[in-house]
């Protein structure tokens, strides 16, 4: 606090007069509320910050959940991958044999999966993506393929389609159940059954 | 010091504001908020901020009311806190950045020498206020503080966090800017 005598000298002092009007300026003034309204933010404010810490602990668990869930739940089915550019073509073991392929890759024909980041991903990890990927997904995409190969059938002998070409669908179709009953047999052994 | 030094509380007020009974804390309430918001309201200028600061100062002092320790009146120590977040907010780089890129950017030109020479309000003979008001916040928070609340210069400027000579050239500016203000106005109320 100041005394008189540390004032400032006359040159830079406010004239007397204009100092008692400074003040005599009114000190007080109706506050913006009253006591009913501060204290309902009052109890606003304690609560914010009594919540504070959860509510940083739940924003840290959903950026964690996130990036769990963007990692592995939704990179494979989104084109995501981070295997190394895969051919297009995977060699499955056929039902009733090992997966681990003890067949020589040459002894199957080549089969195409239904999805190409499933067949790529697939492909890097053989033995996990019979563990990890949606196989029911798999096995829909295949039963559709079955399904549109089926109406093509009908159609080609309907319209007398030529041997030859009726052969080729045979042959896809075939290809289709087979990799159907892989991805069962697949499914089987993740769940344990015989 | 404003009037607020002067403000009694009684003591089983205090104690029941302390010990955190509504009854208490409204009276107490209803005790400091004018001189505080009147306070408040003079540093920052503007109504909108000055609520918020109110608020926050408000809230500071039923807080801390355990560590007032009666050496000065609740008044004088209410008004010490309201005065810190009111200067606290002066300080505030968003304060600052406002001021630069705001309306309010040529503040520092109402200051300049070409600005003094301007007549003052004749029809408003005794307004202080529209004087004060016509200081930049910072002039007119250290003329405020040094010659009504009875600061000094080092409490000044420790409190801004600037020098002595920050709070010493602030306040011959508003000085200035305050004689330049009522002189036209005691020539013209001057009898003929």
């Amino acid at each position: 606090m100041r005394t008189d005598l540390d004032h400032e000298p006359d040159s830079v002092s406010l004239d007397p007069q204009l100092l008692q009007r400074l003040r005599d300026l009114p000190d007080a003034a109706p506050p913006p509320y009253g006591y009913s309204e501060f204290s309902h933010r009052y109890s606003r404010r304690r609560l914010r910050q009594a919540q504070r810490p959860w509510r940083l602990m739940a924003a840290a668990l959903a950026v964690v959940l996130g990036g769990w869930l963007l990692r592995h739940g939704l990179l494979p089915f989104m084109g995501v991958d981070s295997a190394p550019n895969d051919p297009q073509v995977v060699q499955l073991a056929p039902p009733g044999e090992p997966p681990e392929g003890q067949l020589p890759p040459a002894a199957r024909p080549p089969v195409l999966l239904p999805s190409a980041n499933a067949e790529s991903w697939l492909n890097a990890h053989p033995q996990r993506a019979l563990v990890r990927l949606p196989a029911q997904m798999a096995v829909t995409e295949l039963e559709d393929q079955i399904a549109t190969m089926d109406d093509q059938l009908n159609s080609a002998r309907l319209s007398r389609t030529p041997a030859p070409q009726l052969l080729v669908l045979q042959r896809d179709r075939a290809q289709l159940v087979e990799s159907l009953a892989q991805v069962r047999y697949a499914q089987n052994l993740v769940a344990g059954l015989p | 010091m404003t009037r607020l030094a002067e403000i009694r509380v009684a003591e089983g007020v205090l104690a029941g504001a302390r010990a955190g009974h509504p009854e208490a804390q409204s009276q107490l309430y209803a005790l400091l908020a004018p001189g505080l918001f009147a306070l408040i309201h003079r540093i920052v200028g503007v109504r909108a901020v000055a609520e918020d600061v109110f608020q926050d100062s408000m809230i500071m002092v039923f807080e801390q009311l355990d560590r007032y320790r009666q050496e000065a009146p609740l008044g004088a120590w209410a008004a010490k806190i309201a005065l810190s977040r009111s200067l606290m907010f002066l300080r505030s780089p968003w304060h600052r950045a406002r001021l630069s890129f705001g309306s309010h950017a040529d503040a520092e030109a109402l200051l300049a020498p070409a600005t003094l020479a301007l007549p003052g309000p004749n029809a408003e003979c005794f307004d202080m206020e529209r004087a004060l008001a016509s200081l930049t916040p910072t002039a007119r928070a250290v003329v405020w503080l040094y010659e009504v609340e009875g600061w000094s210069h080092e409490e000044i400027a420790r409190d801004f966090g600037r020098t002595v000579s920050f709070s010493k050239s602030q306040l011959a500016r508003a000085h200035a800017r305050l004689r330049a203000w009522f002189e036209p106005e005691a020539q013209s109320c001057a009898p003929t």
